[in-house]
């Protein structure tokens, strides 16, 4: 039975990755990809991490892509390459599957192999293991998190909520937002002892996962106890992402109801129709069950109502809060997907009594949600229309980056390109042009020097001046948005 | 590709015609040969886009072989395999773009792009050609 149930989470797993790794680098660099990217740079080069309170993130991303680059053989920036970096959510995206199993008890055996599989097909999920931000990480460690969670309170162990909280701490140093998912798991948590009129011991299981997260937090933030001003930089963070929550000084604000459309269906501008509605609609349903006692066999009311609650005000909380970008949905989709595995599971034991009927059924959730992942990570993966691209690095991108590469291979010399572009419209330029040795980057027209010559210009319409003996072309960096590249007539092309 | 010369410039979809991938041409037979004063041209103008390797030909004859002139050319590598242009490419505005013909006598005018800097297909909105 054990074999049985290890061989398939293995082909679970090796579903995960097949749908992951196929044209991996297909889509352009995200500018917060490259972001990220040329943050490992520094840290792979230098061997320096700061956290920036004002943006980036945390440090795990970074520290954990850099086993990567020390298999790969991968000694600096200019090594890398956009499969080397998007390889580690694809990892990421399988690893956090296997971590549904810490579950076995709570969701039971079959319960957690449907939970294996939505996750495995989930279009949401699908798409961002294949995105080089730190949202995946963030996921991983929130499964790690409910898993040792969910063994710390029934096996009532120190252990495992020491775990929990070393959980806990990672989500913190993956990603600012870990606090809302903690909050709604807090609350969440807090009704339950409420109704249950505080007869579970909690106290002392609180106290060593809080005790382990903020080790770990501490850990994180101050590069193992050799930076302290990491620490006092995340306590700044944390009126800069307040502010940023309720909207100020961002362009990242959107309606309330935002994740609930994606949640359910969504159309841009008539295109095509995307969204989560299968996963949502058997999540409510696998709410519904738990609420009114009726869950699968084998599975824990009381865990599922901790779902159910968390799932409920964690999409609450992030609808409210007017600062919204698409990775977000993630944390809350976890849930949904997980209570999703409770309402297919109660479907299937209830509705599909003969065995066929379960296969066929089963079968037709893998189906659907397979192509809608297909859909999303190939067919649309850069295409305004997907609810999950946002502010994407254009298509036609790629037309600029070839261009360089011929003026590179006709070029006897190296290029010496001036980057002329304000800041919101540099990224992700530094990663495209990290082989370039001499590269020089300008946020303004006043301060570029005249003299040497250069090779190649880049810069925005606005700024672009008619320079004797260069040619100029434009190209898109994301829709509505133009670089313009102005070459050198003797730079080698059009010698 | 009757709305090439509907007189509707509006970027609106309904108002354009959408051509394949890669170098495409539309061409106008002014019925006689006529003196060109100017081509007014407009492209896809509801995004900032510019189109690749514009070029403008007239021509006596319509599969232009006799006395073909170039008025207008923004292909910098010759990649429409039309010859070497030194005109500018330009992003596409709801004004359209006025190419000066400088008095040319032709019957036929054809207008060649190689897709955008937003994507490899071609679309037209509107041509309004200047002459007596």
């Amino acid at each position: 039975m054990r074999m049985r149930f290890t061989a398939v989470v293995l082909l679970l797993l090796c579903v995960a990755a097949m749908i992951r790794l196929p044209f991996l680098d297909q889509r352009p660099f995200h500018h917060d990809e490259a972001n990220q990217a040329y943050r490992f740079g520094l840290l792979l080069e230098q061997g320096d991490y700061q956290y920036d309170a004002q943006d980036h993130h945390g440090p795990t991303l970074y520290y954990l892509t850099w086993p990567l680059a020390m298999a790969a053989g991968v000694e600096s920036f200019a090594e890398t390459s956009i499969f080397f970096y998007r390889l580690v959510p694809v990892l990421a995206g399988c690893v956090l599957i296997l971590f549904v199993g810490l579950l076995r008890t709570a969701l039971g055996k079959s319960g957690v192999l449907c939970a294996m599989m939505l996750l495995a097909v989930a279009p949401a999920f699908v798409f961002y293991s294949r995105y080089y931000i730190q949202e995946i990480l963030l996921i991983l460690f929130t499964v790690f998190v409910l898993g040792a969670g969910w063994l710390s309170c029934s096996r009532r162990s120190t252990m495992w909520a020491a775990v929990c909280g070393v959980g806990m701490g990672c989500m913190l140093a993956t990603k600012e937002t870990a606090v809302l998912t903690l909050a709604a798991f807090a609350f969440s948590a807090g009704i339950l002892l409420v109704l249950d009129r505080f007869r579970f011991p909690f106290l002392r299981l609180f106290l060593w996962g809080v005790g382990g997260a903020l080790f770990t937090t501490i850990v994180w933030y101050t590069n193992a106890f050799t930076n302290w001003d990491g620490l006092v930089s995340l306590v700044e963070a944390v009126g800069v992402y307040a502010a940023r929550g309720v909207g100020e000084g961002t362009v990242h604000v959107h309606p309330w109801n935002y994740y609930v459309k994606m949640l359910t269906v969504y159309r841009y501008e008539g295109g095509p129709w995307f969204g989560e509605g299968l996963l949502f609609g058997l999540g409510v349903w696998g709410c519904f069950l738990s609420f009114r006692r009726r869950a699968p066999v084998g599975m824990h009311l009381l865990f599922l109502r901790f779902l159910s609650l968390s799932a409920f005000f964690l999409t609450l909380i992030y609808s409210l809060l007017p600062y919204k970008t698409p990775w977000c949905i993630l944390s809350m989709l976890l849930l949904w997907v997980l209570m999703a595995s409770v309402g297919l599971m109660g479907l299937l034991e209830t509705k599909a009594k003969p065995r066929w009927m379960r296969w066929v059924l089963t079968l037709c959730v893998l189906a659907v949600l397979s192509w809608q992942s297909v859909r999303v990570a190939f067919l649309y993966a850069a295409d305004v229309a997907n609810p999950y691209v946002y502010a994407q690095t254009s298509e036609q991108f790629t037309a600029l980056t070839d261009q360089l590469d011929r003026i590179r291979e006709a070029s006897e010399q190296e290029l010496y390109i001036q980057v002329i572009v304000p800041p919101d419209r540099v990224w992700p330029l530094p990663f495209y042009l990290r082989k370039d040795p001499l590269v020089g980057y300008w946020p303004a027209v006043t301060d570029v020097p005249e003299e040497p010559i250069p090779d190649v210009i880049i810069t925005v319409p606005e700024w672009s001046v008619d320079r004797v003996g260069f040619r100029s072309s434009f190209y898109e960096l994301r829709p509505d948005c133009l670089l313009v590249m102005q070459q050198r007539d003797g730079s080698g092309l059009f010698d | 590709m009757e709305y090439v010369t509907d007189g509707d410039k509006d970027g609106a979809d309904g108002s354009y015609v959408e051509l394949g991938p890669g170098l495409q041409w539309v061409q106008i037979d002014l019925e006689q040969a006529r003196e060109i004063f100017a081509v007014a041209l407009w492209h896809y103008h509801a995004q900032a886009r510019a189109y690749k390797d514009v070029i403008v030909q007239v021509a006596d004859d319509a599969d232009f072989i006799s006395n073909v002139v170039t008025v207008y050319n923004s292909d910098h590598d010759n990649s429409a395999g039309l010859g070497i242009g030194k005109d500018k490419e330009y992003i596409e505005t709801n004004g359209g773009r006025l190419i000066d013909a400088k008095g040319v006598q032709a019957q036929y005018i054809r207008l060649y792009s190689n897709g955008s800097s937003s994507s490899d297909m071609n679309h037209y909105i509107e041509v309004e050609v200047f002459g007596r």
